[in-house]
């Protein structure tokens, strides 16, 4: 196929989804985002550290 | 940090006073969405670009926020009954995050991200979001995300999640 219709096809695609701006799950994915959701697991140091610096930065503005 | 004291930027919604055609990332799927489509998703209110400028109104960076549901899959019931009983739930997409190439590798995708996730979880108050979802195009932008938490969706290649949880969480602490 040529990049043009390869590229045609992306966008077709990307603005069906966009249209229906909806994402659906597999079961395994699903339970994922439950135990993500019901239980967050512990923050790692980098979203707490790079939360911490946005404060400083951007926020106080 | 390197960007040194007397640097200054704000992010702010995208209007038609910042030049777009002028931002060049090295990514052209992500100029291109800048340059052509960003002002219609604007007028249409399909998503909302948010653009990280500096003190003259350059555009050093931007990404993307529109809602979102989330179809869940048939549950088993031990879990499914720890969730409320919605079909869909609400969630933000981050659509697209990109840096001007000048300024790339100063940190600021990291100042941009976390200002996409202070203004979601800021959002929550006026319409719930279960967490952000991301489209990672490429493998550096998979390891960005996955540097900050995110987790992938199994089935999804290009998709990552992080809960609105965690996002309170880092914000609280911080």
């Amino acid at each position: 196929m040529t990049d043009f219709v390869l590229h045609s096809a992306e966008a077709a695609a990307e603005r069906t989804i966009e249209r229906r701006a909806m994402l659906i799950l597999t079961a395994r994915e699903t339970e994922a985002l439950a135990s993500a959701i019901l239980n967050p697991p512990n923050l790692g140091p980098v979203l707490l550290e790079a939360a911490r610096e946005y404060r400083k930065k951007l926020a106080k503005r | 940090m390197k960007t040194g004291p007397s640097f200054s930027y704000r992010v702010e919604p995208l209007g038609s006073s910042h030049d777009r055609t002028a931002f060049h990332s090295g990514v052209p799927e992500l100029d291109r969405y800048l340059h052509q489509q960003a002002s219609q998703d604007v007028r249409r209110k399909v998503a909302a670009p948010f653009v990280m400028v500096d003190g003259d109104g350059g555009i050093l960076g931007y990404y993307t926020l529109s809602a979102y549901a989330i179809q869940l899959a048939e549950l088993p019931e031990s879990i499914a009954r720890q969730l409320p009983r919605y079909p869909l739930l609400p969630a933000t997409v981050l659509g697209r995050l990109a840096i001007a190439s000048s300024w790339q590798g100063r940190h600021l995708g990291r100042l941009l991200l976390m200002d996409a996730l202070h203004r979601s979880r800021r959002a929550t108050s006026e319409v719930a979001s279960v967490g952000i979802v991301v489209e990672a195009l490429g493998k550096t932008a998979r390891s960005f995300y996955l540097h900050h938490e995110f987790v992938p969706l199994q089935d999804h290649q290009d998709k990552l999640f992080l809960a609105m949880a965690a996002i309170e969480k880092a914000f609280q602490a911080s």
